[in-house]
C-alpha cells in the first residue's frame, strides 16, 4: 500500500473539492487536519472530499473528517464524499459513519447532490 | 508455516515501519486486499494504542510478531506499558448521529470488527494482544 497521504484543491461550480490520494493513518492524519482546518477558517463550509484514491483510512483518519464535519455543521455547511473505494468504504460502515456523511459513487454526483 | 517480527520503538516512525512491514507480508504470503486492509488497520490501532495511552508518547517498546500459517493470520503485539486490557472498553457507540457522537474511541471497535478472534495476555513485562484472521 502506497504510504503517502496527498492532498489537492480543486473549485467546481463554485464548491471546493479535495482530491485525497494515499492512506490516512496515525501518521499521516495531521495533514488532512491542517487542510481541512485552513479551508474552514478561510470561510469554507461545503467541501467534497473525493477519496477515489484514498486507499486506506484508520481512526485517526475519522477523528479528523468527523471533527471537520461537527465544525462545519455550526456554519450550515456539509462535507460530502466521493467515490469511496472498497477498504476506506468498509472503515465507513463499520463505523456508522456512512450514516453521517452524505455518500455519492462519484464527484459529479456530490456536486448535483449540492447544486441541484 | 512464515513467522515475521519487527521491533517498533520510536513514536513518530512507529506507524509507517509497521505499515510498510505489514504491506511486504502481505505481497510476500500473496494475501488479500481484504486481509491486508484488515491487518494493516487491526495493528496500526493496536499499536497507536499502546503508544498514546499506554506509553503516553514517550518511547517504548512494541514487538509485532505476524504468523501465517494453516488458512490463517496471526497478529501479536506486545509491549513494556502499565497493564491494560483495551478489551474492557465498552463497545464503541456507532448509531449515534452527529451530536452526540463522540470523537475517538472506535480503535478497538476496529479491531473486534476486522480480526475473527482476539485474545489480551498479561506478560512479565506488560501487554499482548493477539488478534487472528482466517486468510
Amino acid at each position: 500500500m502506497e504510504d503517502q497521504l496527498i492532498i489537492q484543491e480543486r473549485q467546481s461550480s463554485g464548491i471546493t473539492i479535495l482530491d485525497i490520494s494515499g492512506r490516512i493513518d496515525a501518521a499521516t492524519s495531521s495533514l488532512i487536519e491542517e487542510e481541512l482546518g485552513k479551508k474552514i477558517d478561510s470561510g469554507v463550509s461545503t467541501l467534497i472530499l473525493n477519496m477515489k484514491d484514498l486507499q486506506y483510512i484508520s481512526s485517526s483518519g475519522l477523528r479528523v473528517i468527523l471533527a471537520a464535519l461537527k465544525r462545519v455543521k455550526t456554519k450550515g455547511g456539509i462535507i460530502a464524499l466521493a467515490d469511496l473505494q472498497p477498504g476506506p468504504g468498509e472503515v465507513f460502515k463499520m463505523t456508522g459513519f456512512d450514516r453521517l456523511f452524505p455518500i455519492s459513487a462519484s464527484v459529479e454526483q456530490a456536486l448535483e447532490k449540492l447544486n441541484p | 508455516m512464515a513467522a515475521y517480527q519487527i521491533d517498533l520503538e520510536d513514536t513518530i516512525t512507529a506507524v509507517p515501519q509497521l505499515a510498510q512491514f505489514l504491506s511486504a507480508i502481505a505481497e510476500k504470503e500473496n494475501l488479500s486486499f481484504e486481509v491486508e486492509n484488515a491487518m494493516q488497520l487491526a495493528a496500526e490501532e493496536a499499536v497507536v494504542n499502546i503508544i498514546t495511552h499506554g506509553y503516553k508518547d514517550t518511547p517504548g517498546m512494541i514487538a509485532v510478531h505476524c504468523l501465517v500459517a494453516d488458512g490463517l493470520v496471526v497478529l501479536t503485539i506486545c509491549d513494556e506499558a502499565p497493564y491494560f486490557n483495551p478489551l474492557t472498553i465498552p463497545p464503541a457507540d456507532i448509531d449515534t448521529g452527529i451530536d452526540e457522537r463522540r470523537i475517538g474511541g472506535l480503535g478497538v471497535h476496529l479491531i473486534r470488527s476486522l480480526m475473527d478472534e482476539v485474545r489480551y495476555q498479561q506478560t512479565d513485562k506488560g501487554n499482548c494482544l493477539i488478534m487472528q484472521k482466517a486468510i
